[in-house]
């Protein structure tokens, strides 16, 4: 059975079907709010919030995304809105926080045996900005294209491109330092 | 020349999606321990939110708290109707008088006549 059947199920009052697709999506979406906010409080409310969210939408399910994917989108959202409101995330054009994002560490060289567990990437994306967090997420998690990130931070698309090639190098440099 | 070119942009597109899988991996391996309590609390949100939207009844004979149908709740309330209007009608005979005490002559019938 699908996750998308599970949540049609879920909706219409199917108890064994909201159980079942709760305890599939709750670790990561979880994790993904951790890894945006990185404060448990502030992560479990950002689930409990993306439930909500997920209960009550329209998803047109012909896309071809998976529900998880989607539910994801809907984490990331509302981590976006919490990082705004607690003024660690501002969207627009804001050249002090180009010039914050640039003064990041450059990457080292990449590194192809890329492994690393959930606590260690925790831990690398802790060390970025938030704006970086945001992109990255949204690229890694959410099937996101430049154009819906520059639309979500409110940015260029040139400016995305420059904003994930950065977040991209930060995350290497620590997550290296993470495995050392 | 085309060959190394192209192998110098794939180098850093292979390593972006390695890069993605591997943020993919971690975060599907997230730890599930001590969110029962977080489990527990969008449940209790999912059945606040569904209970009141199934007791409203969205469809015509759909299934209603305690596995009653809006049929059933019909057929109740027409019978309940029934039942209340019968027990007026015995209400309304009962307290009907008697012929008997219609046919007897009254207090000023009496008296005209001269028997009081």
């Amino acid at each position: 059975m699908t996750d998308w059947i599970l949540w049609r199920r879920a909706c219409q009052g199917h108890k064994p079907s909201a159980t079942a697709l709760v305890h599939s999506l709750t670790p990561q979406a979880h994790g993904l709010a951790m890894q945006l906010l990185r404060k448990t409080e502030d992560a479990q409310d950002v689930v409990q919030e993306s439930f909500l969210r997920l209960w009550s939408s329209q998803p047109t399910d012909g896309v071809g995304a998976k529900l998880s994917t989607f539910f994801n989108t809907i984490v990331i959202n509302r981590c976006k809105s919490h990082l705004i409101r607690i003024r660690e995330l501002s969207t627009g054009n804001d050249t002090l926080i180009d010039l914050a994002d640039s003064q990041q560490q450059m990457a080292h060289p990449i590194e192809d045996d890329m492994a690393f567990s959930a606590a260690q990437l925790q831990l690398a994306l802790g060390t970025l900005p938030a704006r970086q967090r945001m992109a990255l997420a949204m690229w890694a998690y959410a099937d996101a294209q430049a154009s819906d990130i520059a639309q979500a931070l409110d940015i260029d698309v040139n400016a995305v491109h420059q904003l994930l090639f950065r977040a991209k190098a930060s995350l290497r440099t620590a997550l290296q330092g993470a495995r050392l | 020349m085309k060959n190394s070119d192209h192998a110098k942009e794939s180098a850093p597109a292979s390593a972006d999606a390695a890069l993605r899988r591997a943020m993919q991996g971690a975060l599907a391996q997230s730890d599930s321990n001590d969110l029962e309590d977080l489990q527990g609390r969008v449940l209790a949100q999912w059945e606040m939110r569904s209970i009141p939207a199934l007791a409203t009844g969205d469809a015509a004979g759909g299934t209603l708290r305690w596995g009653f149908t809006r049929r059933d709740f019909q057929l109740l309330a027409a019978g309940l109707v029934v039942l209340v209007a019968v027990g007026l009608q015995v209400l309304h005979m009962q307290s009907e008088a008697p012929m008997d005490d219609l046919l007897e002559p009254d207090v000023l019938s009496l008296m005209a006549m001269g028997e009081l």
